[in-house]
């Protein structure tokens, strides 16, 4: 959980094919934001980075169905309509990265968002981020610097929520608080101007709704009364959660306006003594200097027991990584505890858990389970068993033999597996954009193929004509609940494969066709596919490795295709 | 918030069909006279100053004869309000009041709409009559509700046909307000006269910055809240903002010298709002005055933070620069660094500085700068910090260096004053190199300035110069030539100073970036005359 957005939250981009609009996309995909689309008037049916730009977000949702997020890379002058094309468009939430946007445009646009139930988050601000999970906007830079600077909460763990008035200090609030040791579940920089759609005190009652926020911190400033609405808030017990903040601006003068335009001391209201007090009043804890904060907080969630501090080692190690934690007589993987998997979950169920860190259900277990049996070995003719099978006869060792076979796994070589799931991911896409059937997709997919002479990953197959793992693996997959339909891979696939048939060239969707539709539709990262395939096919190679080494002479001349088989007939 | 002076607030007023009184701005006593004669009987003469209470200034003042009222036009034109020199004062028509109303209308950020408070009984002490004000709050779009409104007004203790014009008043101030896109507008009283009309007596009217530029009608000259009329620098500095629009520079001057018990005046330099004020506070602390806010982010170019640094030493009296933001910018640090190494170096700076470029890529920026000013060999110190080197850290650090430059450089002198002469910051016309003018004639127009090439050393610095040029210069027949058209290189200004700065810190003096910061210099001229 976090506040906001996470990752599965389905984001667009207005302004998408600018030069900033560019940049920040790049930027937010790199972080692992589930940018799906972007809306540039007059530039819709070209795309950026493979996502389909439009020219409104009303043909954005007709396209790609609910959008939860917008994010505007769109100069000031231009915010208004494209805020109101969002909103009417029915995105509930708008993300108003410009600065010095009129604001009478910004009451315009909170009329229009209160009409329509929808919420904005700025005019003027960086953006969100729920570290781990995804950013908004331009909070954090590059992802690397994202990532190195926003320290996620634990699985199912807790983090602080942090709220600021400075787009600047909201990185720098997160990033001394990570280097305190402690874990941020959302920051929200709710922008500087003096209209804004979430203020301090909404924003607060988020974080207090949310499980994955045991704290909140607050980077606050002079001008305005949000600091006085959460003291108020805190008073009266509608928050509740431990609250740390600080006040910037105890130099600044009256009447003159700091870079913020919601900065500014008008009579007595918002200044920092008044601010101040009221926090402290109210039960908050309000550091005086900025570089005290770190330790403000640390003592505050200490005293409240809180999960989001980070333990010492976890403090002291120079890198992490979330697969496996152990510690004297534990290992636990993903968060599970090894003896209590042993025995309970199949060697699938197992793989899936470790490269998803999620224990799949019973259903997809078994489908798990059937996709490693799937490809456990296909004889002594593919490149990876004649690899291992030559480099064994040269007397190298069992390790040796079963590496050599492993690489020659590559792109011709089970690499098929991920480059038909990116190929259906395709035709999905080109579906949904276009807004015309899969069928109607696949039927000119299928006639291009023919007159380019292209060949296409994951239909057809050398020796089978009615490969006897497919079906099998189709079945299973219907069991786990995954589904032909337009919006499946298994779905694009059958699409292919039926409008082959249509012309008279049968090309069935081959084993590697039906994992990358599998696993795709399972929700996988198709950067795993192939090493899905190692792991299954490593049996083989360790089993064809021991057979070269125990019944053949070393230095043998391998023929490729000349031998046959000696084992027991098939049951 | 653009603030409009009186008379200028009046006139938007009048354009709005709201009644004002008869009358003029004057810039003289002679013009005084002249619009008192015109309007005839009786007048008030007011001078035009933000601040409030002008009354209690002798700011206002009733003439019976024009005479009368330039007499009081001499005084109030002598006057000076705050910092700043009285340039007008407004002559109207006397008015004979009936009975007086406050409103105010106002942007409430609780309820992101407007909204309009109403009171009996105008003038001074509103504030202490709260429990009497009516608040009404507006539709963006339509204003006020017309129930609640004429409730207000049905509740003031009026005559029957006075009422429906105070409610087309407030329908009008609505109706301006939203027509000039007002974050305030207060007319503070609205009268009723004795012969029955309703006018706006006074106002104060700031338009929202943002705004500004829908309203070439209003004649704003800097859409920025200050608490004072612009300075000559602040205009220069606003002029240079709004012909750069890569990220955003703000410029406001607040102390010309150090207040007492200070360490003393510095210049500072922030980046990104809340940092720098965060900054400003711990700078404070450590017991510095300040003699500028400056703040210069949103992924700026060089050419801004340079700009910016040229600014900020315009100031005479500063013995230090201190530079920092959030410390964790989300912007690439390492143009900004470019600009102040270039400025620096231009200024031969000599007070101490130091600078926190914490933030993306705050590694290669710490080294351009760094680099930059070794290299330059400046008279002063530089010091350059990072993320992890907290403001207050930083702020203390700052204090040291200028406490030992200050030693330094009165042992030597025979002052027997804290901040010597020769520790103190004196504006200077910039360092430029002798190739970077007429009739040299290898230079290249960029945006708002120049490139210039060293025509003697070109051949041999020729491979290191477009080495360092981003691929935008080449050599064509022992001659320096683009490899862009000349439209293309205007906006490549950011490449040509990292590759000025670049080449310097490697020892090549064969290209100069000149950057035009209009008005500067004749500033500059301006300040060494008085100074002397």
């Amino acid at each position: 959980m976090a506040i906001l957005i996470n990752e599965s939250s389905r984001v667009i981009v207005q302004g998408i094919t600018g030069r900033e609009g560019q940049a920040r996309t790049r930027l937010m995909l790199d972080y692992g934001t589930n940018v799906i689309g972007g809306v540039t008037p007059g530039k819709g049916g070209t795309e950026v980075f493979g996502l389909p730009v439009f020219c409104s977000c009303a043909e954005a949702t007709a396209a790609l169905g609910t959008i939860d997020i917008s994010v505007l890379f769109v100069p000031a002058a231009g915010i208004k309509d494209a805020a109101l094309d969002a909103i009417r468009a029915g995105v509930k939430l708008i993300v108003v990265v410009a600065d010095r946007v009129p604001v009478w445009d910004a009451m315009e646009i909170a009329h229009a968002a209160k009409a329509h139930n929808a919420r904005f988050v700025g005019p003027n601000t960086l953006g969100i981020a729920s570290p781990g999970k995804a950013v908004v906007g331009m909070i954090g830079g590059r992802a690397e610097s994202a990532r190195e600077w926003f320290k996620p909460p634990l699985p199912g763990g807790t983090g602080v929520g942090i709220i600021s008035r400075s787009g600047g200090m909201s990185s720098s609030t997160a990033y001394y608080l990570g280097q305190a040791g402690v874990r941020i579940s959302s920051i929200v920089h709710i922008g500087g101007d003096a209209v804004l759609g979430l203020r301090i005190p909404e924003v607060a009652k988020m974080f207090q709704d949310d499980p994955a926020t045991d704290a909140i911190v607050v980077f606050g400033e002079i001008g305005g009364t949000q600091e006085e609405e959460l003291a108020d808030l805190i008073a009266s017990k509608q928050i509740t959660k431990p609250v740390a903040a600080y006040v910037g601006g105890k130099a600044a003068t009256a009447g003159t306006r700091f870079s913020h335009a919601g900065a500014i001391i008008e009579g007595n209201t918002g200044t920092h003594a008044g601010k101040v007090a009221a926090l402290r009043t109210a039960g908050a804890v309000v550091a005086d200097a900025f570089g005290e904060l770190p330790a403000v907080v640390v003592q505050m969630l200490r005293a409240a027991n809180s999960r989001s501090l980070m333990s010492d080692a976890e403090r002291r190690a120079v890198w992490t990584s979330a697969i496996t934690r152990i510690r004297p007589n534990e290992v636990a993987v993903r968060g599970h505890d090894i003896a209590s998997l042993m025995g309970n979950v199949s060697f699938g169920a197992a793989v899936y858990l470790i490269l998803t860190g999620k224990l799949p259900t019973a259903p997809v277990g078994k489908l798990m389970d059937a996709i490693l049996v799937s490809s456990i070995d296909h004889g002594a003719t593919p490149p990876s068993a004649l690899a291992a099978r030559t480099v064994a006869s040269t007397g190298a060792s069992l390790s040796q033999s079963v590496a050599a076979g492993i690489m020659s796994i590559n792109k011709h070589h089970g690499g098929a597996i991920e480059d038909g799931a990116r190929y259906m991911s395709l035709l999905l896409a080109k579906a949904k954009t276009s807004n015309r059937s899969l069928d109607d997709i696949a039927a000119e997919e299928v006639a291009r193929i023919k007159s380019s002479g292209d060949r296409i990953s994951g239909f057809g197959h050398r020796i089978h004509t009615k490969d006897p793992r497919t079906a099998k693996l189709f079945e299973l997959a219907a069991a786990a609940g995954l589904s032909d339909s337009p919006s499946t891979h298994i779905g694009a696939a059958r699409a292919i494969e039926r409008a082959f048939a249509a012309i008279g060239k049968p090309l069935p969707i081959n084993v590697d066709g039906a994992l990358g539709a599998i696993l795709s539709d399972l929700g996988m990262d198709p950067r795993v596919f192939n090493g899905i395939f190692m792991i299954a096919r490593t049996p083989g190679l360790v089993a064809h490795v021991t057979e070269e080494q125990t019944r053949e002479k070393p230095m043998r001349r391998i023929d490729p295709v000349n031998h046959a088989y000696d084992g027991p007939s098939p049951m | 918030m653009a603030r409009l002076h009186e008379y200028q607030g009046k006139a938007v007023l009048s354009r709005g069909h709201l009644p004002i009184p008869r009358g003029g701005p004057a810039a003289t006593p002679d013009e005084a006279a002249s619009v008192a004669r015109q309007l005839g009987g009786p007048t008030v003469v007011k001078i035009q100053s933000w601040s409030t209470g002008r009354a209690a200034i002798g700011g206002v003042a009733f003439a019976d004869t024009p005479e009368q009222a330039a007499d009081h036009a001499r005084r109030m034109l002598a006057m000076t309000v705050g910092n700043f020199p009285v340039s007008h004062v407004l002559v109207e028509e006397k008015l004979s009041i009936a009975s007086e109303m406050f409103v105010s209308f106002s942007i409430s950020d609780r309820e992101r709409a407007p909204v309009i408070l109403l009171a009996f009984g105008g003038g001074s002490g509103i504030e202490d009559r709260a429990a009497s004000v009516k608040r009404l709050p507006c539709d963006v779009h339509t204003g006020p509700d017309a129930t609640a409104l004429a409730a207000a007004v049905n509740s003031m203790p009026l005559a029957t046909d006075i009422k429906p014009k105070v409610i087309d008043a407030v329908r009008r101030i609505f109706d301006i307000a939203r027509s000039t896109e007002a974050r305030s507008l207060e007319i503070n009283p609205l009268v009723v006269t004795t012969d029955g009309r309703v006018i706006a007596a006074d106002c104060r009217v700031t338009i929202d910055d943002y705004a500004v530029f829908r309203h070439p009608e209003l004649n704003i000259e800097i859409a920025r809240e200050l608490d004072h009329p612009p300075t000559e620098l602040e205009r220069i500095a606003y002029r240079s903002e709004q012909e750069d629009h890569r990220g955003t520079f703000f410029f406001a001057q607040m102390n010309s010298a150090a207040k007492p018990g200070s360490k003393g005046l510095i210049g500072f330099h922030g980046a990104g709002g809340g940092g720098s004020m965060m900054s400003m506070d711990a700078i404070t602390n450590e017991g510095f005055t300040i003699a500028n806010f400056c703040d210069t982010s949103g992924n700026p170019s060089p050419a801004k933070v340079y700009r910016a640094a040229r600014i900020i030493l315009s100031q005479p009296g500063l013995i230090g620069y201190f530079g920092s933001g959030s410390g964790v910018a989300n912007q690439e640090q390492f143009w900004s660094a470019y600009g102040l190494a270039k400025a620096f170096w231009e200024m031969n700076l000599s007070i101490p500085a130091v600078i926190r470029l914490g933030g993306n890529t705050e590694d290669r920026a710490v080294d351009i700068l760094q680099g930059a000013c070794r290299a330059a060999n400046l008279p002063a110190t530089v010091e350059v910090y990072r993320k992890s080197d907290p403001p207050a850290q930083i702020a203390a650090r700052f204090a040291t260096l200028v406490a030992e430059f200050q030693h330094h450089a009165t042992k030597g002198g025979t002052g027997s004053s804290l901040a010597s002469d020769a520790a103190t910051w004196t504006p200077r016309h910039p360092r430029r190199p002798p190739f970077a003018s007429p009739p040299n004639p290898l230079s290249f127009p960029i945006k708002s300035g120049r490139v210039w090439i060293e025509p003697n050393t070109w051949n041999s610095h020729a491979p290191a110069i477009i080495a360092r040029s981003n691929g935008l210069l080449k050599d064509d027949h022992g001659k320096p030539a683009l490899t862009t058209t000349p439209e293309a290189f205007l906006s490549k200004d950011s490449d040509m100073i990292a590759a000025e700065v670049e080449c310097r810190r490697d020892g090549i003096d064969g290209l100069f970036v000149e950057l035009e910061i209009p008005g500067l210099e004749q500033y500059l001229a301006g300040i060494s005359k008085e100074g002397r």
